[in-house]
């Protein structure tokens, strides 16, 4: 600390005044006077001393006075006063410390002393300059930030704004925010500020303006405060418009020289013009293939450029998955066809409602089945079957090609993935497909994936939520012939799920296809025919992780076959039932949370 | 049921007409108008009295939605179906283009030996 201290001696006797600046500038700091309490103050109106040291005893206004108008004058900084007295005793000095004075020294000043007392206010003066400093620097930093900034109370009344803000408030026909209230100036509650999200607002000259609305809580001592970000999303939106723009153009200008190329590939191939040598033909084949495949090709780009900028737009609607599987596989029966390939749906009541739009689930349904004819031997069969699952509904489509190795099973479903670049000669196709569906799917709520075990090809599944009925709680199904533990399961459970209790399969059948899958389902296999049979109906319906087989005597290794769970009817059934519900219901909540 | 017969083709890419003239005459057996502009379609449409036109979107000078318009206004179309012939994939353009209440949409690149049952199976969907 090389720093030197500017010290202003108070004295009225100009012996004992140079007497003390002298010791001071030889201890390397620098001293000014002034002989009179009144000149101090005047003095003090130009100057910034760094500390006074002040005598107690002077005429007109002594010591004990000036200190207090020290303190009511200077107000926007700390002013150490150091006061000194030859006077015996130390009741003046504490006199003088409870009117705001800092320090004292006795007279006649011992020169080590002074010496440690500046050293320790040189020190504290510097740590207040550091930290007034850095509180400077933040505030300037908060200042500058170029998005806008308003920061309230729990309230909503604004305590800070930063000028961005100002500026933006300005342009909303608002001025002086510091007190007013949140509502006030932008027409939004704090809990609706809390609730981040893009709006719109209308500006003082009638435009609009897109806003991102961002904001955080702070608790700074016991005073909880939120900070709100506002960015101005005008730029983005407009530069969102030029992209989809560019990209409509690429895609128009790519296309229309492609229309010709395919177009007199088209007629060549036709005959029209006269038989081709089959050498020639050949490479037509080839050139046509080729075309194909960058029409594709420009599709996916402008499907996958939309996706990713969020541009996409969804027409969501309730329509039935079995629907839409029948339809997708009329529509590309004759794909499969040209390769003697056999696509089957499984035969089911199901219909399975769902919230999407149907249109984009087609494409990805098209991409899946079309990716399984590829792969399908020729003469084989392609099998689409629909279920219930945890999730909602499964949609599989099962190929009984060479599968997918496990290597490649990773990158699958990423951009431009291609197991083998000899597929693409071989299939066509963009390595587009499987990444683009994925996003489609996760845009509608769903997911896509294949099946990790697949005994032989390639089996892709869709899953998607289920529109339900009763949606606020979770759903337990009961099937069993006994009413009285049908009333037992409805009172059991009562505090964990919905419980809904029949007497047979085909009831509950009748209800999923209606409601969607359930949560859970409970049952007591007694009197519903030969277990096996009646275990095989219920996993069509379910996943064998749903479901809970409540029996008198279990067969450990029939239930272990198939991988649900299994309680015995006369051990503690309640809690055993309670227990094994739970563990079932925090699966498929840990599930979902997984997926969002 | 009305016979298709006389179709106007308006595009104004030179190498697409020569393979929609392909595509209809000589494949499809049609008597076609070729077109190169809007502005030449709304001159010939009186005196070649088409059964249906194919219009391309995206032109220089006067667009295929500004043609079918400026037909209309002048009472140029009385029983012609009008069938729109675009590059455009996404489906707000197509849908907006729909509400035009038109035919139908031909999507390029189109497969010109397929074009003309294409075509044909619009006419008589909207014969229904």
């Amino acid at each position: 600390m090389a720093m030197a201290l500017h010290v202003l001696v108070v004295d009225d006797s100009a012996q004992s005044s140079q007497d003390l600046c002298q010791k001071i500038d030889v201890l390397g700091h620098i001293s000014s006077n002034c002989s009179s309490g009144r000149e101090a103050l005047k003095r003090l109106q130009h100057s910034k001393p760094d500390i006074v040291l002040l005598d107690l005893l002077m005429p007109d206004l002594d010591g004990y006075r000036v200190i207090r108008q020290i303190r009511e004058i200077i107000t926007d900084r700390w002013l150490p006063i150091i006061v000194t007295s030859g006077l015996k005793g130390e009741s003046h000095f504490i006199d003088a410390l409870s009117l705001g004075a800092d320090d004292y020294l006795s007279r006649p000043v011992n020169v080590e002393l002074l010496n440690a007392k500046l050293n320790h206010y040189k020190r504290v003066l510097s740590l207040q300059t550091h930290f007034s400093g850095l509180a400077n620097r933040e505030r300037l930093i908060y200042q500058h930030i170029p998005e806008a900034l308003i920061s309230f109370d729990d309230r909503g009344v604004v305590s800070e704004s930063n000028r961005a803000a100002v500026d933006m408030l300005h342009a909303l026909g608002k001025s002086d925010p510091i007190g007013k209230s949140l509502n006030d100036l932008l027409g939004i509650s704090v809990d609706q500020a809390d609730q981040a999200g893009e709006v719109e607002w209308t500006l003082a000259d009638g435009r609009t303006l897109p806003v991102e609305l961002s904001c955080s809580r702070w608790i700074n001592g016991a005073v909880e405060s939120r900070t709100l970000l506002i960015r101005d999303l005008s730029e983005k939106r407009r530069l969102e418009s030029m992209k989809e723009e560019f990209m409509a153009t690429v895609s128009h200008e790519l296309r229309t020289p492609l229309t010709s190329i395919v177009g007199a590939l088209g007629i060549l191939e036709s005959g029209v013009m006269g038989e081709l040598p089959s050498a020639a033909n050949e490479m037509l084949q080839v050139a046509r293939r080729n075309s194909e495949r960058l029409r594709s090709l420009i599709d996916d780009v402008l499907d996958l450029t939309k996706l990713q900028g969020n541009q996409l737009s969804f027409h969501m609607q309730y329509c039935e998955l079995s629907d839409l599987a029948r339809e997708s596989i009329s529509t590309n029966l004759a794909m499969a066809q040209a390769k003697h390939v056999k696509l089957s749906f499984q035969d089911t009541t199901l219909r399975a409602k769902i919230n999407v739009d149907p249109n984009r689930l087609l494409q990805v349904f098209a991409n899946l089945l079309s990716n399984a004819v590829k792969h399908a031997p020729s003469g084989s069969e392609v099998q689409v079957g629909l279920s219930g699952c945890a999730f909602g509904w499964r949609l599989e489509v099962q190929d009984q090609g060479p599968g997918v190795s496990l290597a490649f099973r990773k990158r699958l479903f990423e951009k431009f993935a291609q197991e083998d670049s000899s597929d693409r000669r071989i299939y066509g196709g963009t390595g587009l497909g499987l990444y683009i569906s994925k996003m489609l799917m996760e845009r509608m709520g769903g997911r896509i994936g294949l099946m990790s075990k697949s005994e032989s090809g390639a089996c892709f599944y869709i899953e998607i939520p289920a529109v339900r009925v009763v949606a606020s709680r979770p759903i337990s199904l009961g099937i069993t012939h006994d009413s009285q533990e049908q009333a037992h399961w409805r009172a059991w459970l009562q505090d964990q799920t919905e419980t809904l209790t029949f007497t047979s399969l085909v009831q509950v059948t009748e209800w999923i296809r209606e409601n969607g899958p359930p949560d859970v389902v409970i049952c007591n296999p007694a009197g519903q025919g030969a277990a096996d049979k009646f275990c095989d109906a219920l996993l069509s319906l379910v996943n064998a992780d749903q479901l809970i087989l409540v029996s008198d005597s279990v067969d450990a290794q029939f239930a272990g076959n198939h991988a649900f769970h299994w309680i015995r009817r006369e051990i503690q059934l309640r809690r055993n039932l309670q227990d094994q519900v739970r563990k079932i219901l925090e699966r498929s909540t840990l599930k979902q949370g997984n997926i969002k | 049921m009305k016979q298709l017969r006389r179709i106007m083709c308006v595009e104004d890419d030179s190498d697409i007409r020569n393979i929609l003239d392909w595509s209809l005459s000589k494949l499809g057996g049609y008597e076609v108008c070729l077109c190169n502009s809007g502005e030449s379609a709304l001159s010939k449409v009186k005196s070649f009295l088409p059964d249906l036109l194919l219009l391309d979107v995206m032109m220089p000078g006067l667009t295929g939605p500004q043609t079918l318009l400026a037909m209309r206004e002048q009472n140029l179309l009385v029983d012609t179906a009008v069938l729109f012939l675009t590059a455009k994939s996404m489906r707000d353009e197509l849908d907006s283009l729909l509400k035009l209440n038109v035919n139908g949409i031909i999507i390029k690149p189109f497969d010109p030996v397929k074009l003309p049952v294409q075509i044909h199976t619009y006419w008589v969907n909207d014969d229904e």
